[in-house]
């Protein structure tokens, strides 16, 4: 098996300007894929932030018990990593793709996400995971 | 109301409204109780984990939930239903300001080991 420093020299002699737009998701395309259940949204940040506010919606993983938790993964959904901007996100969506997954990060980040999700925003958005 | 209206000027904005550094030291002093007026919805689909939830709609029926002696501290994502809520709360003899930079900014504030500067 070859060493993840091959993975990762494997990865940036073929990063393109395709790789560059597939590594992102902005938000709206988030919230739509969600919804339709294609996938998989990990909160990356520590435990004390995550106890200090959190998502209704998508997993918990920090950043530092994802090596161990890989089983937690869903290999047949499409990862979104997110942190409160993205600079975590990106360490923990490259890591991912290292292992094998198909994974992205949010480039609005969790408080892009939550500004999207305000008042009238919020309700539209729930009725549309019920469905 | 009069007496809210003839307050409307500069020098008593500070009155009015809180920084989240301020909110933040009081709160961990248990000198405050932050309040979210964001409807259910809003509540459901993000969090805070402390404070209390009480729709800013929900205000007039609820009034008693809201503790006498401390500073009552309401948020909604950025200022303006916040803003509304505080002069109600004030018209009805609270000691109340609204959260400056919202939700949105005191979620900012928390994020990495900031986190850890708010006792929950």
């Amino acid at each position: 098996m070859k060493s993840k420093v091959e993975e990762f020299d494997k990865y940036l002699r073929k990063f393109d300007y395709q790789e560059r737009i597939d590594m992102k998701i902005k938000r709206d395309e988030l919230y739509r894929l969600y919804a339709e259940r294609k996938l998989q949204i990990i909160d990356i940040r520590f435990h004390e932030e995550y106890a200090a506010w959190k998502l209704g919606f998508g997993d918990h993983i920090p950043l530092n018990e994802l090596p161990d938790r890989l089983d937690e993964i869903d290999k047949n959904k499409t990862i979104v990593t997110m942190c409160p901007h993205y600079d975590r996100a990106e360490i923990a969506r490259l890591y991912l793709k290292l292992q094998g997954f198909d994974a992205k990060y949010l480039t609005d980040g969790m408080l892009g996400l939550i500004e999207g999700l305000r008042g009238d925003k919020a309700r539209d958005y729930i009725n549309k995971l019920k469905r | 109301m009069q007496e809210l209206a003839r307050n409307i000027v500069p020098s008593e904005m500070k009155n009015m409204r809180i920084e989240i550094e301020d909110f933040v030291a009081l709160y961990n002093e248990g000198k405050c109780e932050l309040v979210d007026v964001r409807v259910p919805f809003e509540t459901v689909v993000w969090q805070v984990n402390f404070g209390l939830k009480i729709p800013a709609n929900e205000l007039p029926e609820r009034l008693n939930e809201l503790p006498k002696d401390k500073l009552i501290v309401v948020a909604c994502p950025k200022t303006d239903r916040s803003n509304m809520a505080r002069t109600y709360l004030a018209s009805e003899g609270f000691d109340v300001k609204y959260l400056m930079a919202g939700l949105l900014g005191l979620m900012d504030a928390l994020k990495g080991g900031k986190a850890k500067g708010i006792k929950l």
